[in-house]
């Protein structure tokens, strides 16, 4: 029994050390923050540092960072190390440059530090949807970018090697922009689906010096329509272009038949009659034909009529050929652009 | 009627046809042609050894209707035949009634009777009766343009004294240019009846000229 309670005891230990281990961070900046009420910027800054120490702000959100870099330069202003207090104050700004100080909470020389500390910094954020869907001719990709100041802004769609596929934009940006991207690259061509970098360089307001890169990693899939099939070509489907041997042979058959039956009727039927040579004029016009009938007809012979039939269904064949190519290639031309965007990654060129 | 026993084979062909004709091809509808002609007509005739020998033109009318399997035909002829004395002249008159059946696109069977008379000089007549069979081939030459056409016939019986056989053959053209309804008929013809047991044997032949109109 007593070892049962002593194990609850433990147990309970352990769990309250967890739960004060896991609020440790919160309450050190709740901590500065009180200390900061009360004039004790020492104690805060002091909190807060141990807080950025930790690892708890690395994983924290955005808000909470912003919050202690706050107050941490508010502390270290208000102690009179103004550069500390522009360091934290110029992380802030490259956090969030739309962060403003309330001037009823901070006294005038720590607002008018941030402000300085914002005028200097030359940054931008980019705000874009997780997932963007979009089609090249009535669509776009579009990026929020947001600068702590006005700056000249040059943004870039890369290769992951380096190379340019199109330039967004340059020139002056203000507070904030849309960029827009139509889904192809600097020659009008529709993109290759692929691995790409949304680059955006901030530069110095004489735009002589780089100050610093914001790449925003993007994976673009493109999505196309299915095709159509090719039509049937038509002559698996046309009508014979060469006569077969039954009309001419039938013809000759014919012909000979009647003028070999007009000149022989007489001695198969009355071989003592006296014949009449009239006859062979008719023999000789029907064997005549059937020649002629034969000559026309000739086994193998393109038939005329059939011929224009196919050539008629071939071209019409040949237009809807040209009208699926056309189509397939609109269609190919109106793929969806799938665009994930990744996580940004910043970097900061003024200390090369 | 008395049947001639020689004539029983082609009589029975067109039996066989008839009884066949459910396997005829039904592939015309009706149709109807008419024609009238002119025909240049060579006779001999050959009593005991004695030729007489004439020569005319005659007058030919023909008519046919036909249905997918059948057809019937009526046909006329008459002619003024001349020999070298006037009294030997004599007029030809000629009338046959046939029915037929089709046998696919390119052969019919007909039979049916054909009266002929023969009018002297002297106004005497005399009238003959036979029962023809008769095969008739047609093919196209130049498409449905230009035809040509083979029959053969052989008397089965008749009303005739005498009547030891008697046949007839007949070749041409028929000439019906495009669509057009009209059409033209060249031909030979030859027609033999042996009387008498060989005593008398009647010659008949013709180059016939014909134009007619094809209805459908």
């Amino acid at each position: 029994m007593r070892l049962a309670r002593t194990c609850v005891v433990i147990l309970s230990l352990i769990l309250q050390g967890t739960e004060l281990g896991a609020q440790e961070p919160t309450s050190l900046v709740d901590r500065a923050i009180r200390a900061y009420g009360d004039v004790d910027f020492d104690a805060a800054v002091g909190f807060l540092r141990r807080w950025f120490a930790s690892p708890a702000a690395t994983t924290a959100p955005p808000t909470e960072r912003r919050r202690a870099l706050t107050y941490l330069g508010a502390a270290e202003a208000l102690r009179g190390n103004r550069d500390s207090a522009a360091a934290a104050f110029e992380r802030l700004v490259f956090l969030d440059p739309r962060t403003r100080l309330d001037e009823l909470v901070f006294p005038p020389e720590v607002t008018t530090l941030y402000t300085g500390v914002r005028q200097r910094a030359k940054a931008v954020i980019v705000e874009v949807a997780q997932i963007s869907e979009f089609h090249p001719d009535s669509g776009a990709y579009t990026a929020r970018v947001i600068a702590s100041s006005a700056h000249p802004l040059r943004a870039v769609l890369r290769q992951p090697d380096g190379r340019t596929v199109r330039v967004l934009y340059s020139g002056f940006i203000a507070d904030s922009m849309i960029l827009r991207w139509d889904g192809r690259d600097s020659v009008g061509a529709a993109i290759a689906p692929g691995s790409y970098l949304l680059e955006i360089q901030s530069s110095t307001v004489l735009g002589d010096a780089v100050t610093r890169v914001l790449q925003l990693p993007l994976d673009i899939q493109v999505v196309r329509s299915d095709t159509l099939p090719h039509p049937v070509p038509p002559d698996t489907l046309a009508p014979r272009a060469r006569l077969g041997a039954g009309p001419g042979s039938e013809a000759l058959a014919g012909g000979l038949l009647a003028a070999t039956a007009a000149a022989l009727l007489p001695v198969v039927l009355a071989p003592d009659a006296e014949v009449q040579p009239a006859r062979f004029v008719v023999a000789g016009i029907a064997g005549g034909m059937g020649l002629l009938g034969f000559v026309r007809n000739f086994p193998g012979k393109t038939i005329a009529r059939d011929r224009a039939v196919n050539t008629t269904a071939r071209d019409a064949w040949r237009t809807d050929v040209a009208a699926t190519i056309a189509e397939n290639r609109a269609r190919r031309e109106r793929a969806r652009i799938v665009v994930r965007s990744g996580e940004p990654i910043a970097a900061d060129l003024r200390a090369r | 009627m008395r049947l001639d026993a020689r004539a029983i084979g082609p009589a029975a062909l067109i039996m066989a046809g008839i009884v066949a004709q459910p396997s005829v091809t039904y592939s015309q509808g009706f149709a109807a042609r008419l024609s009238l002609g002119a025909a240049a007509t060579w006779e001999q005739s050959t009593v005991s050894g004695l030729d007489t020998r004439r020569t005319g033109l005659s007058v030919n009318g023909d008519a046919i209707i036909s249905f997918p399997a059948i057809q019937l035909r009526a046909g006329y002829r008459q002619a003024s035949l001349n020999a070298r004395t006037a009294a030997d002249d004599r007029e030809l008159i000629e009338g046959r009634a046939l029915l037929g059946l089709r046998l696919g696109r390119w052969a019919v069977l007909e039979a049916g009777p054909m009266a002929r008379a023969y009018v002297t000089s002297g106004g005497g007549t005399e009238r003959w009766l036979l029962w023809e069979g008769s095969a008739r081939f047609e093919t196209q030459l130049l498409g449905p343009a230009v035809k040509t056409y083979v029959a053969f016939s052989r008397v089965l019986g008749g009303d005739v004294t005498g009547l030891r056989r008697g046949q007839s053959g007949e070749a041409g053209l028929i000439l019906q240019p495009g669509r057009s309804p009209v059409w033209t008929q060249l031909g030979y013809s030859i027609h033999q009846t042996d009387l008498a047991d060989g005593l008398r044997v009647e010659t008949l032949q013709g180059i016939l000229f014909a134009a007619g109109v094809a209805l459908r």
